[in-house]
């Protein structure tokens, strides 16, 4: 393997930076391949008590297909923003999965960072945050972005506001309304699991 | 997603603007700023509350305040924007930390009152919160630390596992540490600890600002190392032991030195990842130079004692030369990734030169206006370009700290930059450096062990720890690339290489004496006083050979190591202090305890010994020597019991290149070497070119020393491996019942060696199938070596594994589990579990799983064992891909088909190519993926494939052998599935018998046979013998895997069908609902089987006419079929006839139309226009329209009239389509097929008179009433 898809990845991920579509989709094609691969080999061979980390993965991730040299920050960004994307499908579908064969009996916890606990704990699963997230995308992109990359990517707040090209105050705002939207949606819509 | 309860849309600007506005006013004003902003927009007012609610959930969500706060005339804590007691927010302040955002505050002060405690005042803080001094009350009045942890942390969490360990903590009793005495929660949320009152600086200011000497220190520090010690005996691990957590006070005049903090690591950062590890690094440790490799990993977060121990490694360190390994400043600007990189693989520099490096740089950057140069070599000092040596610049090298210079550290030390190097240098550089390894299994094992090396540095006695080998080093290098060892198959076949090299015990004892003898010639050749030290080596020589051979297992067959190893420990001090100045007599001497501690299994122990012995004879006999290639020899061997596959090779290649120009291709010594390098390469699984090397190796021992020599026997042993690794039983079997006979008449019938003998000679019977023969050989085997050996020796546990593995093979589960957990337990203690013989015992281990049908738990183990070899072997050694073939045959047995066609047919090629087209693992997983293909019905890929498995197994192994039998079943299960039955019922019955001699009658191989003949019988409607054999497989699987097991759930459903077929439905249906729920349990709703079963149990249900149960079934069933397959297949069409024909059953028409609709759309693409089916299912739906119009005749007679019209000539053109198939319909159910299409026209004229009584329908009524009485009745029901 040697150097070749990390040069290839961070080639990638310098195109993608500079605005070309196909190489975004290129990039979250790799960044997907990847984590999906990670993701299983966790849960392959993970009891199912264990926990998967999602953004423990987006960083391993990150160390497999990135050459560590000469990584700028839009580059890093690039990837991040990718990841993100990808990390919120891969575990919704594997929630969706899970749900659907409940009687299995193997269920694998998916807990992900302190920070979608929150959430996971009153809403159940996932794919309900997810159906949320996707709710506040349409009346408010940035700020579903933003929880998008905190979640799913673990990308600190003073990097995810540069990435968004916000100050730091503005994205702390939006994380804090991003996250009582949430919290109410997600009452709202699973009543049951409501506190 | 809309939903009814969605709020009315309002400007979402405006709302975000208030919003921000509410959060920024007191949770007083609030309400009357709400009401004030939108007191006449109720939409706005009804989301901002909404929204306003939403964040105090988010806030309030994780924690609740026990009590009342201290001070009541306080309004509650604001929870504003940075809340901090919210989990989310710990990240949000961690960012906040980054960026240089004030942290949140604390709230406790001195005077405030938590729980029984009263605090005091501050006596310290750092990141993780804030100390105070408190008094506590009750029971008893004392002054305690109380630590309260700052950060926002789930606190629920961390006291729920401070009181998991809190019977551990209160076990602990030590005078150096600190006891942890209780954990609680503020009233404002937050986690606190209280201790014992420590008052003392951390370590390293302690010893610095006392200016303690190096030995100070060092006693200092072993006492921290039995603090350490003391509570890894009690199960607990510090986790975060740096300098702040170790504080030293003066009593008596005397430091003392006291661990704080036991416990509170593990409860404050369980969970060490990713972004709370970094988040934690800056809040809880404040410096990551102290973390392990191991901690510093992203995942698997097994931290254990050796973590501590690689933290005592820093805290010696910095003791030692002032500064960490690695600079924790540099650690934390290097970024997250560059920080886990540089704990995981730089190498720090060793004390000394780190040391030294401060001095020169230093020097080097003295103040400018000085010259940028230094100005003579003398300031460069000899240690400084010696450094040049090293291959890697590293950041620790490269980056000497600010501030501190080496001469302020050597006065620090009361020393001298050039003596504190000096000191440094050797030993202690070792001491640390051993606590500091990558790879915690070369880490001391124990913190009472790296007490103990520093006792002995005290005392001027020898250490423990060792500089690494150049071979060392070498592997050390190769591992980050591939191969570091390898070698797998049966385990014993590693050890019996350790006949290879003259044993310590016969001919060492000459060798010795042949030394000191040659030692004594120099001697007397050149000065007088030689000659007294010669007959004095001579001596010592003697003695130690006479201690050890008291002791030799192998000789006095005692079972206690113990002795011996004091007596070896005792060997070695003396070599260390008698033998200097007599390097040849050191070098055999060392030689022979080497190879001691090997036969005793201690293989770390005899790697130094070895090590040092070849390093001391290269150097003083020269690399020619032959004593040299002796002692190289006793490495090879020992590497080979380690399975140290790459060391072993280049040692061999070393030996082989040197003996042969030094004494002759033709020299014992060098033919020895080839096979030893003939064994590397086939334990590299590189079978062609090992080859030649040990059969030349053979044949030229035979002629000199002759066959009955031990190395003889051991290349005839190798080479016997070899054959049987090939799969050349035939070749092997001869040579090894020739070097089995001979070891038991030149070693003894006891001897190790003979008794490895006799395992590999039973596991070759193993590969041949012959049990009978096989396990009273390994079990006798395994008795003597528990008895000569002792239990943990590594010969006794593989010899375990073996054995179980014969057991678990022929059905015997009960008694290969417990042998397998105890091999595994011991392999791992004594290896650890990454060692090639603990993942063959992982392999073992899944193979039995998967015998008893345990596939789900055996697919993890495979992944697992998988995994380790690629990454050890690489993805083509035999070893890999035997186990890449096993992990496919369990994703068929998960009928997983579509994974395990893929890696078998991306496996074939490689095997093919490595092993050979015959070899038989190819065979066996040819015939396998021929199976898989049968059972996908792709039989013109089965049969040939499997007719060529068949015919090349029955040529290997005839036809009394597993995988010959495994073949000639899957056939007959490929003929059976294409309705020859008659072919694959005389291969049944050929095989049957074969198994039940072979395995007995109670072996799932046998049961599968007997099953799957049953079946044929009934094909063939031979159903006696087909329920006399269906009754005997389930009795029989049930007594061998229990009840429930998926097998026994399939001989269930079996005997269930069997019933139905003879229509004794009563029977059948309890016994088909157990097999159903079990299996659905046992594999999942999704399994192949567990839907067959579903589809059983239906159209039993449908036999007895128990339409409702079969509904909801049917459901499920077309809900899978629906999930799993392609618009549009064929078994959608059935399930969704056979859920519209139950549904007419139970009078819901109306929702059986639509699905019979589609049904019949498929069935038209699928099927050809004359089957039956179609015309079933064209009659069904008309039947669905009629019903419909029953139901509404009544009320609605028009709708009715239409719904008739439309019925009508789809009940007529279904009933003369199956009058039409007649043929074709299944006997069984003919006549009742026919019998309910006319019923169903019946019924539609019936309801079309109602509808419209003169239109004449009365007269068709009664001419279908006629043709009804006409027809044969139906087969009765029971």
């Amino acid at each position: 393997m040697g150097n070749e898809p990390q040069t290839h990845v961070t080639q990638l991920m310098g195109l993608a930076a500079s605005g070309s579509k196909s190489a975004v989709d290129q990039l979250l094609d790799v960044v997907y391949d990847e984590l999906r691969r990670l993701a299983q080999g966790y849960l392959d061979r993970e009891r199912p008590e264990h926990t998967l980390q999602a953004t423990a993965l987006v960083h391993e991730a990150y160390l497999k297909l990135v050459s560590q040299q000469s990584v700028g920050f839009r580059d890093r960004a690039a990837f991040f923003g990718a990841a993100a994307t990808v990390m919120r499908r891969i575990l919704v579908d594997h929630a969706r999965a899970k749900r659907r064969e409940k009687r299995g009996g193997d269920a694998v916890r998916i807990v992900l960072d302190e920070a979608l606990a929150v959430f996971q704990e009153g809403a159940d699963d996932l794919s309900s945050l997810d159906e949320a997230l996707t709710a506040l995308a349409a009346l408010d992109q940035r700020k579903a972005r933003l929880v998008e990359l905190r979640f799913f990517a673990g990308v600190s707040m003073a990097e995810t506001a540069q990435m968004l090209g916000i100050s730091l105050r503005s994205a702390e705002r939006d994380w804090t309304l991003a996250r009582a939207w949430l919290r109410s949606h997600l009452d709202r819509t699973s009543p049951a699991s409501q506190s | 997603m809309p939903d009814q309860n969605e709020p009315k849309p309002v400007d979402w600007q405006r709302l975000e603007e208030l919003f921000h506005a509410a959060l920024d006013r007191t949770e007083h004003e609030r309400a009357n700023f709400v009401e004030s902003a939108c007191g006449n927009d109720p939409p706005m007012r009804a989301a901002l509350l909404e929204l306003l609610a939403g964040h105090a959930r988010v806030n309030s969500r994780f924690i609740n305040p026990v009590a009342s706060p201290t001070h009541p005339d306080q309004p509650p804590e604001p929870r504003c924007a940075s809340g901090e007691t919210d989990l989310v927010n710990a990240a949000a302040a961690a960012a906040a930390l980054v960026t240089g955002t004030t942290p949140p505050t604390l709230t406790e002060r001195p005077g405030t009152v938590i729980g029984r405690y009263k605090l005091l005042q501050e006596v310290g803080h750092g990141g993780f919160g804030t100390v105070f001094m408190a008094e506590q009350r009750e029971p008893v009045v004392r002054k305690v630390a109380l630590k309260v942890i700052k950060l926002g942390m789930d606190t629920r969490q961390v006291i729920a596992r401070f009181e998991a360990e809190r019977q551990a903590l209160a076990m602990m009793d030590h005078p150096n540490i600190a006891r942890v005495l209780d954990a609680g929660a503020t009233d404002s949320g937050r986690p606190y600890f209280v201790m014992e009152l420590v008052r003392g600086d951390p370590l390293t200011r302690f010893c610095d600002e006392n200016c303690l000497s190096l030995r100070q220190r060092l006693e200092l520090f072993s006492a921290v190392c039995h603090a350490v010690q003391h509570a890894h005996t009690k199960g607990l691990i510090h986790r975060d032991l740096k300098p702040s957590n170790v504080l030293v006070t003066m009593h008596d005049d005397k430091p003392v030195a006291k661990v704080i903090d036991f416990g509170i690591a593990k409860a404050t950062h369980d969970r060490l990842t990713d972004k709370t590890l970094f988040t934690e690094l800056r809040q809880f440790i404040g410096t990551p130079a102290y973390m392990s490799p191991e901690q510093a990993q992203l995942s698997g977060l097994d931290i254990d004692t050796r973590s501590d121990i690689y933290a005592l490694g820093v805290l010696l360190y910095e003791l030692l030369t002032g500064t960490t390994p690695f600079d924790s400043h540099k650690l934390l600007s290097a970024g997250y990734d560059e920080m886990r990189r540089i704990i995981r693989e730089d190498e720090p520099p060793k004390p000394s030169t780190r040391i030294s490096a401060l001095s020169s740089a230093t020097f080097s950057r003295d103040p400018p206006r000085r010259g940028a140069l230094p100005s003579s070599g003398e300031q460069r000092g000899p240690q400084f370009t010696r450094r040049g040596g090293a291959s890697r610049l590293n950041l620790a090298d490269a980056t000497p700290l600010v501030g501190s210079s080496s001469l302020d550290i050597a006065h620090q030390r009361h020393t001298d930059p050039g003596a504190l190097c000096r000191s440094l240098r050797g030993d202690l550089d070792w001491i640390v450096m051993k606590c500091l390894e990558k790879d915690r299994t070369r880490r001391y094992p124990a913190a009472s062990e790296l007490a103990a090396d520093i006792q002995r540095y005290l005392r001027d006695e020898p250490i423990v720890a060792r500089p690494p080998s150049a071979l060392y080093q070498l592997r050390k290098l190769t591992a980050r690339h591939k191969a570091l060892v390898a070698g797998m198959m049966t385990v014993l076949l590693v050890l019996i290489a350790g006949i290879m090299t003259t044993s310590w015990q016969a001919v060492t004892a000459r060798r010795q004496r042949q030394i000191a003898e040659r030692q004594r010639q120099i001697a007397e050749q050149q000065r007088d006083r030689a000659n007294t030290e010669a007959v004095k080596a001579e001596e010592v020589a003697r003695f130690l050979q006479d201690m050890l051979a008291s002791v030799d297992p192998e000789v006095a067959g005692t079972r206690d190591t113990t002795l011996m190893r004091e007596i070896l420990e005792k060997a070695v001090k003396r070599v260390a202090t008698e033998l200097t100045g007599q390097p040849a007599v050191e070098g055999a001497v060392l030689t022979t305890i080497g190879n001691t501690y090997r036969s005793i299994g201690r293989y770390n122990d005899a790697e130094p010994h070895l090590v040092q012995a070849l390093e001391i004879r290269g150097r003083v006999l020269g690399a020619d020597h032959p004593d040299t290639i002796d002692s190289m020899l006793a490495l090879a061997t020992l590497y080979h019991a380690q399975c140290r596959l790459a060391d072993l090779e280049a040692l061999a290649e070393t030996m082989v290149e040197v003996s042969s120009r030094v004494l002759g291709e033709q020299h014992v010594q060098t033919r020895c070497a080839m096979a030893s390098l003939g064994e590397a390469y086939r334990f590299e699984g590189r079978y062609r070119e090992a080859e030649p090397l040990l059969l030349g190796a053979l044949q030229a021992l035979r002629r000199d020393p002759g066959p009955a020599d031990r190395r003889t026997l051991a290349a005839m042993v190798n080479l016997a491996l070899l054959y049987q690794n090939q799969g050349r039983y035939p070749e092997a079997e001869p040579l090894f019942l020739e070097a089995l006979e001979g070891m038991r008449r030149a070693l003894g019938p006891d001897d190790p060696h003979t008794l490895i003998g006799m395992v590999n000679l039973g596991m070759l019977y193993r590969d041949q199938s012959r049990y009978a023969e096989a396990q009273p050989l390994v079990a006798e085997a395994l008795e003597l070596q528990a008895r000569v050996l002792g239990e943990t020796h590594s010969h006794t546990l593989a010899t375990m594994a073996d054995l179980a593995q014969l057991h678990a093979e022929r059905g015997e589960f009960e008694a290969a589990e417990p042998l397998y957990r105890r091999a595994l337990e011991g392999q791992r203690r004594q290896m650890g579990d990454q060692h090639p013989l603990a993942i063959s015992v992982l392999i073992g281990i899944a193979n039995s799983l998967r015998l008893s049908a345990r596939y789900r738990e055996a697919e993890p183990l495979y992944r697992e064992a998988l995994e380790a070899q690629r990454r050890m072997l690489g993805d083509e050694h035999p070893n890999t891909l035997s186990t890449t073939f096993d992990l496919a045959g369990v994703l068929a047995d998960l009928t997983r088909y579509d994974e395990a066609v893929a890696l078998y047919e991306q496996t074939l090629d490689p095997a093919r190519r490595v092993l050979g087209d015959e070899h038989p693992h190819v065979l066996r997983h040819m015939s396998r993926l021929a199976d898989i293909y049968a059972q996908r019905g792709d039989y013109a890929r089965a049969e040939p494939l499997q007719v060529k498995a068949l015919e090349l197994l029955r040529r290997s192994f005839g036809e009394e052998h597993v995988d010959t039998l495994a073949s000639l079943n899957a056939l007959a299960l490929m003929y059976s599935g294409q309705q020859r039955y008659h072919e694959a019922e005389s291969l049944l019955a050929k095989a049957l018998p074969l198994y039940r001699r072979l395995l007995g009658d109670g072996h799932r191989f046998t049961l599968n046979c007997m099953s799957n003949l049953a079946m044929v019988y009934q094909y063939l409607e031979r159903l006696d013998e087909a329920e006399a054999l269906t009754t005997e497989a389930l009795a029989a699987t049930r007594r061998a895997l229990g009840e429930d097991n998926p097998e026994t759930y399939t001989s269930m459903n079996n005997l269930a069908m069997l019933y139905t077929r003879r229509g004794r439905f009563g029977e059948a249906e309890p016994l088909m609902l157990a097999a159903y729920e079990g299996q659905r349990r046992a594999l999942g709703d999704k399994n192949g089987d567990t839907i067959q079963f579903l589809t059983n149990l239906a159209l039993l249900y449908f036999d007895l006419s128990k339409y409702s149960d079969a509904e909801p079934l049917l459901r499920r069933l077309l809900a899978a079929r629906r999930s799993a397959l392609p618009q549009g297949h064929p078994s959608i069409a059935a399930a969704l006839g056979q859920l519209g024909y139950a549904l007419l059953k139970t009078g819901d028409d109306a929702e059986a139309e639509p699905l019979l609709r589609e049904c019949l759309a498929i069935r038209e693409q699928v099927l050809p226009p004359d089957h039956w089916l179609l015309a079933q299912t064209t009659s069904l739906l008309g039947g669905a329209l009629a019903g419909q119009a029953a139901n509404v005749v009544n009320t609605d007679p028009a709708a009715a009239a239409a719904k008739l019209a439309e019925a009508e000539p789809l009940l007529i053109e279904g009933y003369s389509g199956l009058l039409r198939g007649a043929e074709q319909i299944p006997a069984r159910a003919r006549a009742q097929r026919t019998r309910e299409a006319v019923q169903r026209l019946l019924e539609l004229y019936d309801t079309w008179v109602s509808a419209a009584p003169n239109d004449g329908y009365g007269g068709k009524a009664l001419e279908w009433r006629a043709k009804l009485a006409a027809l044969p009745p139906a087969e009765s029901q029971p």
